[in-house]
C-alpha cells in the first residue's frame, strides 16, 4: 500500500511546485527587497530613477518625528479596532440568532447575507457616499424627518465614523457566515448536555460555545484586522483620506505621500515598509493559529 | 408565549436584519432606474423606471472599455492561476518532503501582503520594463493573491480524493503524470470550477493594482470610482447604474458559491 508514498521525495515534487514558487518569489520577494531599497532613498515620482539620493534611515526618522504620521498611526489603530470589534460583536450575536432551530428560512437569510460582502469594495464606498450626502442622502432624509437632525457625515469629525459604518456594513456578514459555519459544526450533544444541566443562554455562550469556537474566533479576528489594515478601497472611494487628513489611515497615508499629494516615493516607501512589517507579524500569528488548528484535527 | 407567534416574531426580526443589510444594495438598483427628479424627490416604492442611466453609460466613454478590460484580466487570471496552482496543489496534497508545511504557509502568508505597499516597486519596475497600463501587468500582479488562494483551495480538493484510486492506476501501469491527468484531474474538476469562480470574484473586485498600474488602456471596472471622486454633482443615476452593472456578476457568483467563498476566504479553516 505504500507503493506511492515510498516514492514521495522532495526531488520528485520539484517540477510540480517550482513554477508557482518561482513566480511568487519573483513577484513578492524581489519587489519587497526593492521597496526596502527605495525606502532608504530620497526619490520623487516622475523624477528619473538615477536622481535618487541615499538617505539611510532618514525617511524612517522623518516619519517618526512627524506629527502627521503619528496621527495616522493613532487613527489607523482606532479605525482598525473599531471595525474589527464591531464586526465581531454584531456578527457573533447575529450568528447565534441565525442558527436557532426554530427560525424559519434561516438558510435563505444566511445566503442573502453574502451580498454585501461580495460587492466590489471600492464601489461600496462610492454608493455610500450618496447615502451619506448631508442634504440629499437617504440617511439624513430619514434622520431629519424622524428625529430632526442632519449631521454632516462628510465633515472632519464624522468622516471616520462614516467609513467605519461602511466597513461594518460590508464585512459583518463575513463574520456572520464564518461563525454560522462554526456554530453549525459544534457537537449538538455538548450543548444539549449543558441545557439539561440547567445552564442559561449566557452561561452556554460563555462556558461552552466561546471556548469551543476559540480557534475560529481567533482566525476571523486576525483575518479582519489584516484586511482592514491592508485594504484602502472603502476609505479611498468614500473620502480619499479627507477631509484634510481626517480619514488618512496608514494605507491612505502611503498613497497620498508616495503618489498623490507630495510624490515622495522614498518617504512613501518607508511608510509602506512599516505597514508591511505590521502585516507580516499579524500573518505569522495567524499562521501559528492555523497550524496548531490543523494539527488538532 | 404561543409557539407559532414566537416563530413569527423571530422570522420578522431575521428578515428585518437581512433587509437592513441588503437595503443599500437595493437602493442602488432603485436609483439606477430613476431619473434625477425621482432620486432627489420623495422616496417611492413604485415608480416609472427609466433606462436613461444605462443608455448614458453605454454611449459614454469609459464603462464598456473598463468592462472589456475587466473581462480580459479576469479570464487571463483564471487561466494562468489554474495552470500554476493545480500542479502545485497536487504536489502539496500528495508528496511529503521536509519543509512542506512551512512552504505552504509561506505561500498563504503572501495573501496578506498589503497591495498598497508593494505597488510602489511594481510601479517602478513596471515603468522600467514598459508594462504599465497593460492587461498583462494586472494578470501578473493579481497572481500575488490568486496563486496562494488557488493552491490552498485546490489542496483541499485533492486531499479529499482517496489515494487508493491513484495507486490502482499506478499498479495498472500508469506513470504518475498519467495517473494525475486521467484519474485526478477529472475528479478534481468541480473543485477547479469553484476555484476559478473565486479567482473571478477576487480579480474582478481588486482595486489597488488596477488603480496604480493602469491609466487609460487597461482600466478595470473598480477604478471607475476615480471618475466620481470629488464628485458633488447630480449624476447619481449613471453612477448607480455603473455600480450595479459592475457588481452584478460577482454578487451572482458569490450567492451561488457562498460556502466555497467562505472556505476560500478563511483558507479552508472554515468548511462553510
Amino acid at each position: 500500500m505504500n507503493f506511492i508514498k515510498s516514492k514521495l521525495r522532495a526531488a520528485s515534487s520539484f517540477p510540480w511546485i517550482a513554477p508557482s514558487v518561482a513566480i511568487l518569489f519573483t513577484i513578492t520577494i524581489l519587489p519587497t527587497i526593492f521597496l526596502f531599497y527605495t525606502s532608504l532613498h530620497r526619490l520623487r515620482l516622475g523624477q528619473p530613477f538615477e536622481d535618487r539620493v541615499f538617505v539611510g534611515l532618514g525617511n524612517f526618522a522623518r516619519l517618526l518625528n512627524s506629527a502627521d504620521f503619528i496621527q495616522t498611526i493613532q487613527l489607523t489603530l482606532f479605525y482598525t479596532l473599531a471595525c474589527v470589534i464591531l464586526q465581531f460583536v454584531i456578527g457573533f450575536a447575529l450568528a447565534l440568532f441565525f442558527t436557532q432551530d426554530d427560525l424559519v428560512g434561516r438558510g435563505t437569510m444566511v445566503t442573502l447575507l453574502v451580498i454585501p460582502m461580495s460587492i466590489t469594495y471600492a464601489i461600496s464606498g462610492l454608493i455610500w457616499r450618496l447615502y451619506f450626502n448631508p442634504s440629499h442622502g437617504i440617511i439624513n432624509r430619514i434622520l431629519s424627518s424622524t428625529i430632526g437632525i442632519s449631521p454632516n457625515w462628510y465633515g472632519s469629525d464624522l468622516a471616520i465614523y462614516s467609513a467605519i459604518i461602511v466597513d461594518v456594513w460590508q464585512w459583518t456578514p463575513f463574520v456572520v457566515l464564518v461563525m454560522v459555519a462554526g456554530l453549525s459544526a459544534l457537537p449538538k450533544s455538548t450543548i444539549e448536555a449543558a441545557l439539561v444541566d440547567g445552564a442559561n443562554f449566557f452561561q452556554r455562550v460563555r462556558y461552552i460555545i466561546l471556548p469551543l469556537l476559540k480557534p475560529i474566533i481567533l482566525i476571523v479576528l486576525l483575518l479582519r484586522t489584516i484586511q482592514v489594515l491592508i485594504m484602502p478601497d472603502i476609505i479611498f472611494s468614500l473620502t480619499e483620506g479627507g477631509p484634510g487628513s481626517a480619514t488618512e489611515i496608514l494605507s491612505l497615508f502611503i498613497y497620498r505621500t508616495g503618489f498623490h499629494q507630495t510624490n515622495r516615493l522614498g518617504l512613501g516607501s518607508a511608510a509602506a515598509v512599516i505597514l508591511l512589517v505590521i502585516s507580516i507579524i499579524l500573518a505569522q500569528i495567524l499562521i501559528r493559529v492555523m497550524g496548531s488548528e490543523s494539527k488538532n484535527e | 408565549m404561543n409557539k407559532s407567534l414566537k416563530k413569527a416574531i423571530k422570522f420578522i426580526i431575521g428578515a428585518g436584519i437581512v433587509g437592513a443589510f441588503l437595503a443599500p444594495f437595493f437602493l442602488m438598483i432603485f436609483y439606477s432606474f430613476q431619473t434625477r427628479r425621482q432620486i432627489f424627490g420623495d422616496f417611492e416604492l413604485f415608480f416609472t423606471p427609466t433606462l436613461d442611466n444605462y443608455r448614458e453609460l453605454i454611449y459614454g466613454d469609459f464603462f464598456l472599455n473598463n468592462l472589456q478590460s475587466s473581462v480580459i484580466v479576469v479570464i487571463g487570471s483564471v487561466i494562468v492561476g489554474l495552470l500554476l496552482a493545480v500542479p502545485a496543489a497536487y504536489a502539496f496534497a500528495r508528496y511529503n518532503f521536509r519543509g512542506k508545511d512551512d512552504l505552504a504557509f509561506w505561500i498563504l502568508s503572501l495573501r496578506m501582503v498589503p497591495p498598497i505597499a508593494v505597488v510602489i516597486p511594481y510601479f517602478l519596475i513596471g515603468s522600467f520594463v514598459g508594462l504599465i497600463d497593460t492587461h498583462i501587468i494586472l494578470v501578473i500582479t493579481f497572481l500575488t493573491f490568486n496563486i496562494p488562494f488557488a493552491i490552498w483551495m485546490l489542496k483541499g480538493f485533492f486531499e479529499d480524493i482517496p489515494v487508493s484510486l491513484e495507486e490502482q492506476a499506478r499498479v495498472d501501469g500508469c506513470s504518475r503524470f498519467q495517473a494525475f491527468r486521467k484519474i485526478m484531474l477529472p475528479l478534481v474538476a468541480p473543485g477547479m470550477g469553484a476555484t476559478a469562480i473565486l479567482i473571478v470574484i477576487q480579480s474582478w473586485n481588486h482595486f489597488v493594482y488596477a488603480l496604480f498600474l493602469t491609466s487609460t488602456q487597461a482600466r478595470t471596472l473598480p477604478t471607475m470610482v476615480t471618475r466620481f471622486l470629488g464628485f458633488t454633482g447630480v449624476a447619481w443615476g449613471p453612477m448607480a447604474a455603473a455600480s450595479f452593472l459592475a457588481t452584478l456578476p460577482v454578487v451572482f457568483f458569490a450567492v451561488i458559491f457562498r460556502k466555497k467563498l467562505i472556505q476560500g476566504l478563511t483558507f479552508g479553516a472554515v468548511k462553510g
